[in-house]
């Protein structure tokens, strides 16, 4: 554990500093803080935690406000082997009679929840998008997608302009991904504008990925979204490299020597000088983790189930199973 | 954001009345703002990641000596002795780093990094590879409006300074207040301290390039290509690419939120999982002067 300044740390800090530099030894130094501490009992471990909850049962969604809101409430917890389930039961949901009261429900969720947490937002449009709904559902993803940026808030000086603006962009993107799953002439219609048009660079670039990839990448689709590119200069993210859902090395790897080969001029042109190459056996002071407390999954053993063969030691096989999606046994 | 090289570039005593004044005015800044921690601020991630782990005494035990928390933090109203209340600060801090030790699964042919032998050890405090000592200051709001700052600390034996700004806590600020995008801050402003460490230093804005190229906002970065077979686990400090050094911040921290989205232990939240894959893409395609990053995910919406 390395030695910090204590509660004084500002004037010790300074002063140390003045001492060091006419010669004289460190001042004193105090060693961490006291532990923190709680007045809640432990929890459960991790592992029994989850081994209780009950998977693969999405609540149905139904047309009513209260239906929708225990869905978003389920598939905001949702695990990794769930993401079928949740499609399974939006996409019976977009297919029946109870699609536009869904909808409109989704749409006034998101609505609210816009400005006070985007996380619920975020999640609230993905299942919006996922719905597919032509009519209520294009509306609200096309009423948020243009939603005015905001003018005034919270100026950061890396951003050159205000958080507010990033939050609502980010939200605007996953409404843009909606629009273009949709398919349909008039989605698509509010995708190419907003490729062209709207003020996100955000925004732009997830329009161009969302057109593409909804148009197999096609050759075609390119052609169609290149003119509309060039008023922001952002030609090269027709050949953006895309890391798809479980994609590994196998097939990014030769995608991104590909993309490298035809566009050389994207390497970097920095650092070609000066700095030093860290060696590679200097000793760490890390402070070993707590066992895993309950934990059973096996960090050498995906949590997805294409990335589980091969994914074990020598000698161990993975198995999938609903409490780590895979597990290495013993062979 | 990171405000090191211009005061180190300076030497003798005004390098020293500056590093002086720093440190006198950063804590009483913090002490003037403190953030929201209201129970209406925690945002539907933190929550359901927090009902993956719950309260763990073991772990916070474990977690404030690693990442090297600041002596400020007792007392200071942000729930330090209240480790287990998760509309506080220092439960979300905690929570956060959870997801750095336990919500990766390490998939060696599918990951970019590992997070037991590179995430771990760049965002927890002890020294290493990837940089000096650092230790984590009770959030604030930052001037700038910055997610996070690294500071080089002169004081002789003391650890660099990583400073969290509120919007990374307050759902009601910013989309980033959640556990994967504060993990994610945790990777970026240490990798300032790697720069450091390295002698990788660059400062036009904030320990960033300015704005040139493909780079839309005021601190930008080079995106250093590289795929995914060539960094074996634990080989996230070393130069393996064309340009040195082999990462920048934002690079980094895309990976390590692209990791979470796409290859995450089997009790990750979907709320989690959406706003890593949100919070990658937004900095991949405005932050890069050779950009932009590689896109995280397809565009389905679930």
């Amino acid at each position: 554990m390395s030695v910090r300044f204590p509660g004084l740390r500002v004037a010790t800090a300074a002063i140390a500093a003045l001492a060091a530099s006419a010669g004289a030894p460190a001042l004193a130094q105090t060693q961490d803080p006291p532990p923190p501490k709680a007045w809640q009992k432990d929890s459960p471990p991790p592992v029994e935690i989850f081994a209780q909850r009950d998977l693969h049962h999405p609540p149905p969604l139904k047309g009513t406000r209260r239906s929708v809101k225990a869905f978003v409430a389920w598939a905001a917890r949702s695990v990794p082997s769930e993401r079928e389930d949740a499609r399974a039961a939006i996409a019976r949901a977009g297919n029946s009679s109870v699609s536009n009261p869904v909808a409109r429900h989704l749409c006034e969720l998101a609505q609210g929840a816009l400005g006070t947490d985007h996380t619920l937002a975020l999640l609230q449009l993905a299942i919006l998008g996922e719905l597919k709904n032509p009519t209520v559902g294009l509306g609200c993803l096309r009423d948020i997608l243009w939603t005015p940026l905001p003018t005034e808030g919270t100026r950061d000086v890396e951003l050159g302009d205000f958080i507010e603006v990033e939050s609502l962009a980010t939200v605007q993107a996953k409404a843009v991904d909606g629009l273009a799953y949709l398919r349909s002439p008039a989605g698509d219609a509010e995708v190419l504008k907003a490729i062209e048009s709207h003020p996100s660079r955000i925004v732009r670039a997830e329009a161009i990925d969302a057109y593409l990839w909804n148009h197999g990448d096609s050759p075609d689709a390119k052609a169609r979204l290149l003119p509309l590119t060039k008023g922001h200069g952002e030609e090269i993210f027709l050949d953006r490299v895309r890391k798809e859902d479980g994609e590994g090395a196998a097939t990014f790897d030769p995608k991104l020597e590909a993309f490298l080969r035809a566009h050389p001029e994207l390497q970097p042109t920095e650092d070609q000088q000066g700095g030093a190459n860290p060696p590679k056996n200097d000793k760490p002071d890390l402070i070993p983790p707590p066992p895993l407390t309950g934990f059973s999954f096996d960090p050498t053993c995906g949590a997805t189930a294409p990335a589980c063969n091969g994914s074990c030691p020598e000698g161990r096989r993975c198995v999938a199973n609903d409490v780590a999606a895979c597990t290495c046994v013993t062979q | 954001m990171e405000r090191s090289t211009p005061t180190r570039l300076l030497t003798g005593s005004v390098a020293l009345a500056l590093s002086a004044v720093l440190l006198v005015l950063l804590p009483a800044a913090a002490e003037a703002a403190q953030c929201n921690q209201g129970s209406d601020r925690l945002s539907q991630a933190d929550s359901d990641w927090w009902a993956v782990h719950g309260c763990q005494s073991s772990y916070y035990l474990w977690q404030y000596l690693a990442y090297h928390t600041d002596s400020g933090w007792p007392g200071s109203g942000n729930g330090f002795e209240s480790a287990c209340t998760k509309r506080m600060n220092y439960p979300k801090f905690w929570s956060a780093s959870y997801l750095v030790n336990y919500g990766l699964s390490d998939n060696w042919d599918f990951c970019f990094h590992f997070s037991q032998s590179d995430y771990r050890p760049l965002a927890e405090g002890g020294s290493s590879n990837f940089h000096e000592s650092n230790e984590y200051f009770a959030p604030e709001n930052l001037s700038g409006g910055a997610f996070g700052a690294w500071y080089y600390d002169y004081a002789p034996g003391s650890d660099n300074n990583i400073h969290l700004g509120c919007p990374l806590f307050d759902k009601t600020l910013s989309v980033n207040a959640n556990p994967a995008s504060r993990a994610g801050d945790f990777m970026h402003e240490s990798w300032h301290g790697y720069e450091d460490k390295w002698d990788w230093d660059i400062n036009c804005n904030a320990g960033h390039r300015c704005k040139s190229g493909a780079c839309t906002v005021n601190s930008c970065d080079y995106w250093h290509w590289h795929t995914i077979s060539v960094y074996a686990p634990g080989q996230l400090y070393q130069n393996k690419t064309s340009g040195n050094p082999s990462h920048r911040p934002n690079q980094v921290q895309v990976e390590f939120l692209c990791d979470v989205n796409q290859y995450p232990a089997a009790n990750v939240p979907a709320s989690v999982r959406n706003a890593a894959k949100s919070d990658a893409n937004t900095r991949a395609a405005q932050r890069f002067i050779n950009g932009p990053g590689y896109k995280c995910g397809d565009p389905r919406p679930w």
